[in-house]
């Protein structure tokens, strides 16, 4: 199976046309994880902070995947760090 | 059909060091392992019967030996083969006239073979060398999970397996990297010619060392800088390698590797890799074309890379 990984970022914006073939999803995904750290390493030295991996085949879109870089300054000594800084929104 | 062969010159005096433009003739025959009826006979080989034109050109044209004492121009005292090694030792290591030429009195055949093409691969006991000639070679290891790790390009006149003479099972592939021509030189002649010539033993020794120091050099690379810094650090150094022996044109060289070479050996996916190659082209840094590469900001791309070329050991004085 053929999978394109289309990449997107702060900087820069890029469709897969030439494609890898990978025996399965999984591999795709794992394919998407390593391109998207990859990158994300770079990035966030170059002042970055969002990268998305758009995944697809011949067909369809099959899934994104995004890493995004989150920044938060303790400015006043009511600023503490959450209890669980993975917890999500409210 | 995917089978071994060998190719048996049947000439003798093939290495005629006589001047004389005489033209040797030489025979050949391609070998495979012996089937039912014949193993009985002749357990080793039997010989292969190619009956279309085609079958020839696949398995005749791929590997061809030639005579060295046929392609000497007269009055041409070193030959053209063993040139590209003796312009990167020269500019290495200290050689007199003497050593110069028992190297060029090695015995080699030379050997074609094309991109991709595996040359030797992990677990070989080689019982020679060679010489890349003409084109590139990389060497490579494959990790668990099948990806591919590029470890190091070379380029005519280096000698990528000269490890092999001591460390008799290799832990790595090499392969070529495009259509390359090789010169075979067989081990037993390179251990006499290094036990009786101490220029040439200092000569090679410094040469693995400066190999050593590439290889370190490329674990800063790939651990250390970023993709762009990786990727523009090492077409410095393949462009540096090439013009001390002059094979640059300009700011120009050829260098047949693909997103996916580049990829394997910056260790990035390769995806990543495009993503950098387009950047350094929108940035009028390098331009990538047909087998060749093109560096149009010479500074740019250097501060890009961190390079300092002290690494390389082009000097022998330093």
């Amino acid at each position: 199976m053929r999978f394109y990984f289309d990449v997107q970022d702060d900087h820069y914006s890029a469709r897969d046309s030439e494609g890898v073939a990978l025996p399965s999803v999984q591999a795709a995904r794992k394919q998407a994880n390593n391109i998207i750290t990859s990158i994300a390493r770079d990035l966030f030295d170059a002042d970055g902070s969002q990268v998305a991996v758009t995944v697809r085949n011949d067909e369809d879109n099959l899934f994104v995947l995004t890493v995004t870089l989150s920044f938060k300054e303790f400015t006043s000594p009511e600023d503490t760090a959450p209890a669980d800084p993975f917890a999500s929104g409210k | 059909v995917d089978f071994t062969f060998e190719v048996t010159t049947l000439a003798a005096g093939a290495r005629n060091r006589n001047r004389s433009r005489a033209r040797i003739r030489v025979y050949g025959f391609v070998t495979t392992s012996p089937n039912a009826v014949v193993e009985p006979i002749h357990p080793k080989a039997m010989p292969v019967i190619l009956l279309t034109e085609e079958e020839r050109e696949i398995r005749m044209g791929t590997f061809i030996f030639e005579a060295r004492s046929a392609e000497r121009e007269p009055g041409m005292d070193i030959d053209k083969t063993i040139e590209p090694l003796l312009k990167r030792l020269r500019i290495s290591a200290n050689l007199n006239t003497e050593d110069e030429r028992a190297i060029d009195k090695l015995p080699i055949t030379i050997k074609r073979v094309r991109g991709g093409e595996p040359i030797i691969s992990c677990g070989d006991r080689p019982s020679a060398c060679f010489l890349v000639v003409e084109g590139f070679v990389l060497r490579s290891k494959i990790v668990a999970d099948g990806r591919r790790q590029i470890l190091a390009f070379h380029q005519p006149g280096d000698i990528p397996d000269l490890q092999g003479l001591f460390l008799h099972v290799m832990d790595h592939d090499v392969s070529a990297l495009g259509d390359a021509v090789l010169a075979v030189i067989p081990h037993s002649p390179l251990e006499e010619l290094i036990g009786k010539r101490p220029n040439i033993a200092k000569a090679l020794w410094r040469d693995t060392l400066t190999d050593a120091a590439i290889f370190r050099e490329w674990i800063c690379n790939v651990g250390q800088r970023s993709a762009s810094s990786r990727l523009a650090h090492l077409i410095l150094e393949i462009y540096t390698r090439l013009q001390a022996i002059g094979l640059t044109n300009g700011l120009s060289f050829k260098f047949p590797a693909t997103q996916e070479i580049f990829a394997e050996a910056i260790g990035t996916s390769s995806v990543h890799a495009n993503r950098v190659i387009q950047e350094l082209r929108a940035q009028g840094v390098l331009d990538f074309a047909r087998g060749a590469i093109n560096i149009l900001d010479e500074q740019k791309l250097r501060t890009q890379a961190d390079f300092d070329s002290l690494y390389l050991h082009l000097d022998p004085s330093l």
